[in-house]
């Protein structure tokens, strides 16, 4: 059987680039807390065996509070794992080595990797290796992954604690009554055999600091002493056990890290730490911040612009050699025609938006700019019930609603996450801009465009606020900033081309059936049934030709579409021709804006959610949509 | 007093965290403890505070207001 390694760290410590590093592979790194937030799996070879290398989500513990966090622990209990690599900053050793603490406790074999050893070096840090190695019972490589220094040592070392059956690693106690009070639970436990992984001191451990983590047959083991000991130390420490346990660890943390560290003269650029206050004090932050934002949305505009156009040629190209060979109009060429136009939409409308997006945000991640801009936007985020830390998630929203979706989870609490959630699919994605800056640019002028623009993001502030109201319980923000580091355009290149992988990889198969679907509807010309079904909507109350009905559903199935199906359903060769009026273009604008985005986000809201809320999110987003539209039609 | 009023570059030492547990968890969870030095960076009057920990490496921190006014802090 495969043997299994697994990364565990706290976010940002450079996990997935160790990963990229010794499987040769390409994870998602960034200089951005918690950019891992899926398992990463890869096999590699070692002196010609073959392992698996796992990376799991950044913790600061194995209490979580967030759902990446719970994938980790999830993972560390219940999974086969043969090595755990505790990563760490080693530039922020104490609180490091906290989560050390508590993996030793797990009791699995365990090699520490100090990685960011150059960050360290820098600062004037000098740590002792061997000295926590004696301290944990097992060995201790230092690494900088980024540069690929130490990586052989520590592959090899792993690979010879793989040989050895079972490493012992140290017990650390903690003070006396802790101490008590784990040992008696762990004698309750003495018959119990375990099915996961985790030994009787962990288990007696948690049980005292997060009986959550506990199954049910533990849980009832020591459900009374259990209760008994967490009423004393209420008792003792006016506290409760977690805050108790956690100190505990602390001060075992910091005990080390005084024991095997020494500091000496920092050697970091101090122009970098005045230039971070530039960033991050006002007015000078805010003066940056609006820069980032004209230089940001500047940049993704007018480079997708040119790769669109650019695109449009050899994609005509092929889609008029394609079908010419095929009978027209048949059964085949309405599939084929379909299939092309989910590649025309693809990779002449999403790609062109995506790719500067997703290169621009790369970049911005690894120099740690990412986190300041939530730093400076916590404020206005808290206008729509939420924190900084969502701006991640917004910004890749206006790229496409799929990857934003998935960002959510580095969110701590699931009040925030079902907030962003809601309100990211509201967002105009790269597809929606196209036809924002097609229809209404083309037609009325770019000043409806903006208009339409702030008028979506007032809906979201609107709809933000109520939701605030109706789910209570704000979180504030509370993100770590790390230091800033010079980008690396290669690895912003290398990053921008797996993301776009993993996205097409998700995506496309949705896209292409969706289109090749449409095909299929207008071989069986079913579209007039399903302009009769809307015509109520489109025609009475939104005062549309009853042919935009069958767009909508097209819409609905692939937003980009709609540009293209528009001409069709009314007969004309180019937008130019429509024979819709200033107001008709602007109406539709914005009921195309607002209704929901596309089938896969739905797919993505009902994955990453539930059922239920993909359907009340689309529920609301229609809802929205036709009011909104309505409202426009009657007032201009 | 709490962590809003503390005058900036400061020395700090955290004398409680007076929130329920969630809130209290994820803030011990990443990293400030009571009787933790800390440094707060900014003093502005909107907007979430900056501080460093001085107790448990060198990192900056974030705080949303609503955080902040949770954490009692004394000079040291």
């Amino acid at each position: 059987m495969i043997k299994r390694i697994v990364l565990v760290g706290q976010p940002n410590v450079g996990k997935s680039t160790l990963f990229n590093t010794i499987s040769d592979s390409r994870a998602t790194t960034a200089n951005f807390p918690g950019t891992t937030n899926e398992i990463l799996r890869k096999k590699f070879n070692i002196f010609g065996t073959d392992f698996d290398l796992v990376d799991l989500p950044g913790s600061y513990s194995l209490n979580p509070s967030d759902v990446s966090e719970s994938i980790t622990i999830k993972y560390l209990i219940s999974e086969k794992i043969d090595l755990i690599i505790n990563v760490i900053d080693s530039s922020q050793l104490a609180r490091g080595l906290e989560l050390t603490v508590e993996l030793a406790e797990l009791g699995l074999p365990m090699l520490i990797c100090l990685n960011l050893i150059d960050e360290c070096a820098k600062q004037g840090i000098r740590i002792d290796e061997e000295k926590l190695s004696e301290y944990f019972g097992c060995p201790v490589v230092s690494t900088s992954a980024l540069f690929g220094k130490g990586i052989k040592k520590l592959v090899d070392t792993a690979y010879d604690l793989l040989q050895i059956s079972s490493p012992a690693l140290k017990i650390l106690n903690y003070s006396y009554n802790t101490e008590k009070y784990v040992t008696d639970l762990e004698k309750k436990l003495a018959n119990v055999t375990f099915e996961t992984n985790g030994n009787k001191r962990f288990f007696a451990i948690k049980a005292i600091e997060n009986p959550n983590l506990l199954s049910p047959e533990i849980l009832n083991k020591l459900s009374e002493e259990k209760k008994i000991i967490q009423e004393e130390i209420q008792k003792i420490h006016r506290t409760d056990s977690y805050e108790v346990l956690s100190s505990e660890r602390h001060h075992l943390a910091m005990k080390i890290c005084e024991k095997i560290s020494v500091v000496g003269k920092s050697r970091r650029q101090p122009g970098i730490d005045k230039f971070d206050t530039f960033l991050l004090k006002p007015p000078t932050s805010y003066f940056f911040l609006g820069l980032f934002f004209v230089i940001y949305f500047l940049f993704i505009f007018y480079v997708g612009n040119l790769l669109s156009s650019l695109a449009d040629a050899p994609l005509n190209y092929l889609s008029d050699t394609i079908l010419t060979r095929i009978e027209n109009q048949s059964f085949w060429w309405h599939t084929a025609n379909g299939a092309l136009m989910g590649l025309k939409g693809l990779v002449g409308i999403v790609l062109p938006y995506f790719l500067p997006l997703v290169f621009l945000t790369s970049l911005l991640e690894e120099t740690g700019y990412l986190s300041r801009v939530a730093f400076l936007t916590d404020g206005l985020f808290h206008l729509v019930g939420l924190h900084g830390k969502s701006v991640v998630s917004f910004i890749l929203g206006f790229g496409c609603s799929i990857p934003a979706l998935y960002s959510t989870r580095m969110l701590e609490n699931k009040r925030d996450r079902l907030i962003a959630g809601i309100l990211i699919p509201f967002i105009p994605c790269s597809a929606r801009i196209a036809v924002i800056f097609a229809l209404a640019a083309a037609f009325t002028g770019p000043i409806w465009a903006a208009i339409v623009f702030i008028y979506v993001i007032i809906i979201i502030g609107i709809i933000g606020k109520i939701l605030s109201r109706i789910l209570s319980n704000p979180t504030g923000l509370i993100l770590e900033i790390p230091n800033l580091r010079l980008p690396s355009p290669k690895a912003s290149i290398r990053k921008t081309y797996y993301k776009l992988a993993e996205f097409f990889k998700d995506t496309t198969l949705f896209l292409m059936l969706g289109s090749i679907t449409l095909g299929w509807i207008e071989y069986l010309n079913v579209s007039a049934y399903i302009n009769m079904i809307f015509s109520p909507i489109i025609k009475y109350v939104l005062g549309l030709p009853e042919q935009l009905g069958s767009t909508l559903v097209y819409g609905f199935l692939r937003k980009e579409l709609i540009l293209v199906m528009i001409t069709q359903a009314m007969g004309k060769s180019s937008i130019a021709e429509l024979p819709l009026s200033a107001n008709q273009i602007i109406v539709f604008v914005i009921f195309v804006t607002l209704y929901f985005p596309c089938f896969t986000t739905f797919i993505v809201v009902m994955r990453e959610f539930k059922l239920k809320t993909a359907v009340l999110s689309a529920l609301l987003s229609i809802t929205i949509a036709t009011v909104s539209a309505f409202l426009f039609k009657i007032l201009i | 007093m709490n962590l809003i009023d503390a005058a900036p570059e400061k020395k700090l030492k955290v004398r409680n965290i007076s929130s329920e547990s969630d809130f209290k968890k994820r803030l011990i969870t990443i990293g400030i403890h009571k009787d933790d030095f800390l440094i707060k960076i900014n003093q502005s009057k909107f907007g979430p505070v900056l501080i460093r920990n001085l107790s448990s490496g060198a990192a900056k921190l974030a705080l949303g207001r609503g955080v902040a006014v949770k954490i009692i802090v004394e000079y040291d």
